[in-house]
């Protein structure tokens, strides 16, 4: 049998979706979107990583939501559970789109199909002559002009891992982190908590054909009224930065990506944080 | 250094030409707006009718999946009624463009409401108050002021049960007891409010 088989056909799936409407009710009635369990691997080795993750499937003009949804939607959220010792890492997050998910409320997420995964730690103690599973706990809420919440539970044993195909290019999908590789713009952050704004001023080598910013902001922190405009090589973000009164939670920073498109339609995008506390105001 | 003078430069360039527009909606802290919208019934009713009061402003969608949860478990009946008791207003207000006031009078009736739905099929209170998910939650005490705004709790996901920590019931305790509301602000949570396009 190939390596490359989807490991999955044998694996229980069990799809739940709750929320009908009377407007999307015909729309809404059988699950918008597909989840299955994907690795990177075929042999878990003692000692070793590897890439676990869960592969959606969007139904056309449907959308999931990334970490940060916006200004409303849900998380998409996997729940691993892997034998004893082994270990996964933070969820990794591909590159979201933005859209507009009602009149003047931003939403970011995916369209058509995504990967997120974690890199999972095997210890060198590992035992692979017992019979392990791995779980995945996953759920959703994937909308169009209606929103169906969906979830899953999908299981599997480590000895029937295969490498699958989505992890090909599947790090080509990922936001990088400011530093690594030849740098494409500098950096600098006017603004911060105190003033009510933060800037963020990027100078690109060469003229961006479109930037877009996500922001990822502590339940604590409102980011509002972002505006991005890039002329030239400059391109200059703002966005209304305050703490919502008596939330928990961090306001020291704001993590955010900004992702480049260029003119072939690639997307590239980097991972950024600023000091809210310490911007120039 | 001079990378940091043209940066200036642009600075002041594009300040003049586009400065950052304010965001909709009301604050913490502020006088809450004045409103004049229908009931299912066809009844004109105004914030200001409740003058003096404790009032509850709930956004409402019946298609909402998170709204369904909260229905079903009767979180908001449950409130409304036991703060009810205690001279709490609760106006629950529905900016769903499609819902007109047949629809909400059904939901209401389905479920039983001691409480009146307010039609807002043109979204002006929902642009109002900024409003934008279903359901979002404001609270305004005696005294006309917002002294809540948010989520109605910290389970978006549904998955705590007790463990949860109601927003507007803490806010509402606090805001009855003449002490100031301590999370006065949350992240809400649910489903865009469809608004009329």
């Amino acid at each position: 049998m190939s390596l490359r088989r989807m490991f999955l056909p044998t694996a229980m799936l069990l799809l739940i979706g709750w929320s009908l409407s009377s407007a999307g009710a015909q729309e809404a009635d059988k699950a918008k979107v597909r989840a299955r369990l994907v690795a990177d691997t075929v042999e878990v080795e003692p000692g070793s990583t590897f890439w676990l993750g869960v592969h959606f499937e969007i139904e056309d003009g449907w959308h999931i939501y990334w970490r940060n949804p916006g200004g409303a939607g849900l998380a998409t959220a996997i729940d691993f559970e892997l034998p004893d010792g082994v270990v996964a890492g933070p969820l990794r997050w591909p590159l979201p789109i933005a859209f507009t998910q009602s009149e003047g409320i931003p939403g970011f997420g995916y369209e058509g199909a995504v990967v997120l995964a974690s890199e999972v730690t095997v210890p060198e103690d590992f035992d692979r002559s017992r019979p392990s599973r791995i779980r995945a706990e996953v759920s959703w809420l994937a909308c169009k002009s209606v929103c169906v919440v969906g979830s899953a539970e999908l299981e599997e044993s480590l000895a029937k891992l295969s490498a699958d195909p989505v992890f090909r290019t599947w790090d080509r999908t990922l936001p990088r982190v400011l530093g690594e590789g030849i740098p494409l713009f500098t950096l600098t952050t006017t603004g911060g908590l105190a003033g009510g704004t933060v800037t963020h001023w990027l100078r690109w080598r060469k003229t961006p054909k479109l930037v877009e910013w996500f922001p990822d902001p502590s339940g604590a922190l409102d980011v509002e009224n972002v505006r991005v405009q890039t002329r030239g090589g400059l391109t200059r973000i703002d966005a209304a930065v305050r703490r919502r009164k008596g939330a928990e939670g961090s306001t020291d920073d704001l993590s955010s990506l900004v992702v480049v498109t260029d003119e072939d339609g690639g997307r590239i995008g980097w991972e950024l944080t600023v000091n809210l506390k310490n911007q120039e105001s | 250094m001079k990378h940091w003078m043209r940066t200036l430069m642009y600075v002041s360039v594009l300040m003049i030409a586009v400065p950052v527009v304010a965001g909709e909606g009301v604050g913490v802290g502020e006088s809450a707006p004045d409103f004049t919208l229908t009931d299912t019934a066809g009844n004109e009713v105004s914030l200001s009718d409740f003058e003096g009061k404790t009032v509850v402003l709930e956004w409402l969608n019946p298609d909402c999946p998170f709204v369904k949860r909260h229905y079903k478990a009767g979180t908001m009946k449950k409130l409304a009624t036991t703060y009810g008791g205690e001279g709490v207003v609760w106006l629950t207000i529905n900016s769903t463009n499609y819902m007109d006031a047949a629809a909400n009078a059904k939901f209401k009736a389905a479920n039983d409401l001691p409480y009146t739905i307010l039609v807002d099929q043109s979204g002006e209170v929902g642009h109002l108050y900024g409003a934008r998910t279903t359901p979002h939650m404001y609270i305004i005490d005696g005294s006309g002021e917002l002294v809540y705004i948010g989520a109605i709790d910290d389970d978006p996901r549904g998955g705590k049960g007790d463990g949860a920590i109601n927003y507007v019931a803490a806010a509402l305790d606090q805001a009855l007891a003449g002490n100031a509301v301590t999370t006065a602000e949350t992240k809400p949570y649910g489903c865009s409010v469809k608004y009329k396009k």
